[in-house]
């Protein structure tokens, strides 16, 4: 038998063999697949990636309604209005009729809330494309928005809500949009709404709403796979045009407005981890600087061996993972850090954190920094994009934002074209020197920890 | 498409695919060790020493291999379960000889760099992990309780992948090496690549990369058995409640014991929980979610496919705020009940066919996944091509085999149930 420390090399050949690391060979041009867009007598547009021989389906119905738009006292309503059409509240059947017929052709077939509006999305197989397609245009054609089943989606909602708090590291993803934006608008609010804003939802409310945003020209279906797209078109669009066109225009979304940072810690008590979430408002997708400001997000927290997660995974074993993101938002956005550290070693992770952001804005990326980024963020998207699924959120996404459907052509060559320096005057122009800090944790554990290190901290229980 | 199978002089399992869907390739390699390989006192080890793996080798230093990859856009990383260890790194086109470097430094020269500093540092990692995943997130205690409830002590499959973190504390870097010696041995790999790869060339590169390593003689492994014997369903219902954790709201856990992966029972089995509690169309979230507000959405049905003895047939039920334990798990029973007296009706079986052959193809559609399938059947069942008989096995099974093997394994009376109700609601 080997001895304990060799290994299962025995030819010197295979040795050298393995001393010498393999060149990688550049990458071919690549882009994201070019779209079909299509647009219909009535209004309703979309866009379409035909990809033969995949054998699926996938779409996203995208309802261009802003969470801004919500009547106030009332956010949460478009979180409420998904609900009801995940749950495929056709007036033509029933809702364990719909769900049934998804079912028979294998269909998935879910509604979310994005923060442009309400997204449907449907996955099937190419084979049961047809139906599946003619059952989503039966649902926008005439939804029924009936007392008993909104009262449940609000109900299902309220749980939700519950659910995503008892979660420690929702809850402090939550608590951040909150403490960073202005109390009380709608970016500093849940973009399912509050529990006492949905509490208020009755369905007038929502079949208000409906009549309000569905029109077609508010209407925006994005799709990819193994049909052609005069299908698609035919298939959804056509079907509902015999719906609702008194839709209202597309509202224009404020400006966000940022709050002053604070210090926050909700206590939980006995957590074994402490969720930290820090961040602060920075620019939308649209800004110019977006991609440099994307680049220094991912050399501070992105890859395995960026700098947050060097120290404190990879050095000092205090996190199972660390991530920084530009998370992004119609107008504006937030830069967050997040990472969920062992009770104990809360206070030092937390020094740990923030000596690193103060770092990198006092002296930046290096310019090898900035290459590895680079390469890293423009390697990825092939491989990420190979997909109908993949292709279909990208695109849904862009329709969320309402970025144009070449936007990430246009961000790919922004980064590819980006400089250190430049990256590095972004990151410090367009993230606050000053961060909000929201941690859940114990406090009676946490907070003197803390304090001894000399922070000051609002706790919240 | 045409998948070439090899295997090189040391015994590595070698399957190649030409898909040219991406400029891009997938490298995947299952190693036959998993959670059920471990012996008593070193739960956790197999997962510990996957993260052990990324800590560097004798040509590769700590935390290279996952930066040299992530730098040109790979997407990698590795898995750990009851019955594999998987590495995987998606890669574009003009990395996967790097890609392969990495893999066949690893597997010929890790313990040149095993130390106490990187035992630690990743100790600490995965102890976080599992804080993370199991001990501080609402109902993470519920594996442990289910997969208890399910097997003896003894068995392969009596802990979890994650191990307790007295076993992680007590692992020493001896430990670590013994393991490497018995488990990460060429016969005991699996290799895929799917790309788009010419696939002589690409075993060619493989041959380059791995064919000088040798096979050592494995050493003694586990000491405990691997494998077992098909168990029959749980001689009477186990029910226990869990009042003590801050949950939201109550949630019923039900497992049941199912036959092993890769059977026609098996697929029957996943086929009847599917039709009773998978998705919005199942028999329990229309009654229980739609009709009697007993539960609310979220829930869902799964067969943990396992290899030895037995799979665990799976359902997960949250209650609304304040819900009715009592109530919803006695509705439960009357579905399940009604199911097994009446069968499903030739609707239900054709949507739940046609759901999990699309999840499968989904699965299937991309790189990664379909070099993960061909590294699992390759490693589990002798034979990469295997994938490609999955959907029509699925297709192939008759109603009336639903019936009896749901009659069989899923019976009320031979379930376990974990059922969670708030802290604060218990008093």
């Amino acid at each position: 038998m080997s001895g304990p420390v060799s290994g299962h090399v025995s030819e010197s050949v295979s040795g050298s063999r393995l001393r010498e690391r393999p060149e990688v060979a550049a990458a071919g041009e690549w882009a994201f697949p070019s779209a079909e867009a299509w647009q219909v007598g009535n209004g309703i547009s979309g866009h379409h990636v035909e990809m033969p021989g995949c054998g699926l389906i996938d779409v996203a119905v995208h309802v261009d309604a802003p969470l801004s738009g919500e009547p106030g006292g009332r956010e949460g309503l478009t979180d409420v209005l998904a609900r009801c059409l995940g749950e495929g509240v056709s007036a033509e059947r029933d809702a364990a009729e719909f769900a049934a017929a998804m079912d028979e052709v294998g269909a998935t077939f879910d509604a979310e809330v994005t923060a442009g509006g309400p997204q449907l999305k449907v996955g099937v197989p190419a084979t049961g494309a047809p139906a599946a397609l003619a059952l989503v245009a039966e649902l926008l054609r005439a939804p029924r928005f009936e007392a008993a089943d909104v009262e449940r989606m609000v109900a299902n909602n309220l749980d939700a809500h519950a659910e995503m708090t008892a979660n420690s590291a929702a809850c402090a993803r939550a608590e951040l949009y909150a403490t960073a934006f202005a109390p009380g608008s709608r970016l500093s609010l849940p973009r399912a709404g509050t529990p006492a804003s949905v509490s208020e939802i009755g369905h007038r409310d929502v079949a208000g709403y409906w009549g309000a945003v569905a029109g077609p020209r508010r209407i925006r279906i994005v799709s990819a796979g193994d049909l052609p797209a005069e299908a698609i078109r035919e298939q959804v669009a056509v079907g509902f045009d015999a719906g609702s066109s008194v839709a209202t225009d597309p509202e224009t979304v404020p400006e966000p407005i940022g709050a002053p940072p604070r210090v926050r810690l909700v206590h939980r008590p006995g957590a074994v981890q402490t969720a930290v979430a820090v961040g602060g408002p920075t620019v939308s997708r649209q800004h110019p600087d977006h991609a440099a400001v994307a680049v220094a997000a991912y050399v501070l927290g992105v890859p395995i061996n960026s700098r947050l997660s060097l120290r404190l995974r990879e050095e000092k074993g205090y996190t199972y993972g660390v991530r920084a993101a530009l998370r992004p938002e119609l107008r504006g956005g937030l830069f967050t850090v997040a990472t969920q550290v062992e009770r104990d070693v809360t206070a030092p992770a937390l020094t740990d954190l923030v000596e690193i952001l103060e770092t990198f804005r006092g002296s930046g990326m290096s310019a090898e920094e900035h290459g590895t980024a680079v390469e890293g963020l423009l390697g990825k998207d092939p491989i990420a994009f190979q997909t109908p699924d993949r292709l279909v959120s990208q695109l849904a996404e862009q329709e969320a934002y309402r970025l144009p459907a070449g936007w990430l052509t246009e961000h790919r060559r922004q980064i590819a074209e980006s400089t250190y320096d430049g990256c590095n005057e972004a990151f410090n122009a367009h993230v606050p020197a000053n961060l909000s800090l929201v941690l859940v944790g114990d406090a009676e554990v946490v907070e003197p920890a803390l304090t001894a290190e000399g922070w000051t901290v609002e706790v919240v229980s | 498409m045409t998948t070439t199978l090899t295997r090189l002089d040391n015994g590595l399992t070698v399957t190649v695919e030409r898909r040219a869907t991406a400029p891009a390739a997938a490298l995947n390699i299952w190693y036959d060790v998993g959670s059920r390989h471990e012996r008593t006192g070193q739960t956790g080890l197999a997962h510990l020493f996957e993260h052990l793996m990324f800590q560097g080798s004798a040509n590769v230093r700590s935390g290279e291999h996952f930066g040299l990859l992530q730098d040109v856009g790979a997407d990698l990383n590795a898995t750990t379960d009851f019955d594999r260890t998987n590495y995987f790194e998606v890669v574009p086109t003009g990395a996967l000889d790097l890609a392969l470097w990495l893999e066949a430094d690893r597997l010929a020269t890790l313990p040149e760099a095993l130390n106490q500093e990187n035992l630690d540092n990743q100790r600490d990692v995965v102890k976080n992990e599992k804080r993370q995943s199991y001990d501080d997130v609402p109902y993470g205690s519920v594996w442990k309780l289910l997969y208890g409830a399910m097997f003896p002590q003894g068995h392969p499959y009596d802990h979890l992948p994650i191990g307790s973190m007295a076993d992680l504390d007590a692992a020493t870097v001896e430990d670590c090496a013994a393991f490497f010696h018995a488990y990460y041995r060429p016969a005991n790999g699996f290799l895929s690549i799917v790309g788009d790869v010419d696939p002589d060339e690409a075993v060619q590169r493989v041959q380059h990369y791995f064919g000088g390593l040798v096979d050592g003689a494995g050493g003694d492994g586990s000491g405990r058995a691997s494998e077992a014997d098909q168990l029959p369903p749980l001689a009477a219902p186990v029910r226990t409640l869990v009042d003590d954790e801050p949950v939201p709201t109550e949630h019923v856990y039900r497992a049941w014991r199912a036959p092993a992966d890769r059977t026609p029972e098996a697929d029957a089995v996943e086929l009847a929980l599917m039709i009773l509690a998978d998705g919005p169309g199942a028999r329990v979230h229309d009654r229980l979610v739609r009709r009697e507000e007993l539960a609310r959405p979220g829930g869902w049905s799964e067969l943990s496919r396992l290899y030895t003895g037995n799979s665990v047939a799976l359902m997960s039920i949250p209650l609304p705020t304040g819900g009715d334990l009592g109530r919803a798990e006695a509705a439960l029973d009357e579905e399940v009940a009604r199911f097994l007296a009446d069968g499903p009706t030739e609707r239900e079986v054709r949507g739940a066919k046609e759901r999990l052959v699309h999840r499968y193809l989904r699965h299937s559609s991309d790189l990664g996944g379909r070099a993960d399938e061909l590294s699992r059947f390759a490693c589990l069942y002798g034979d990469a091509t295997l994938a490609d008989g999955v959907v029509d096995g699925i297709r192939a099974v008759e109603t009336d085999e639903i019936v009896r093997q749901a009659g069989r394994w899923l019976d009320p009376a031979s379930s376990a149930t974990i059922a969670y109700q708030p802290k604060e609601e218990s008093q």
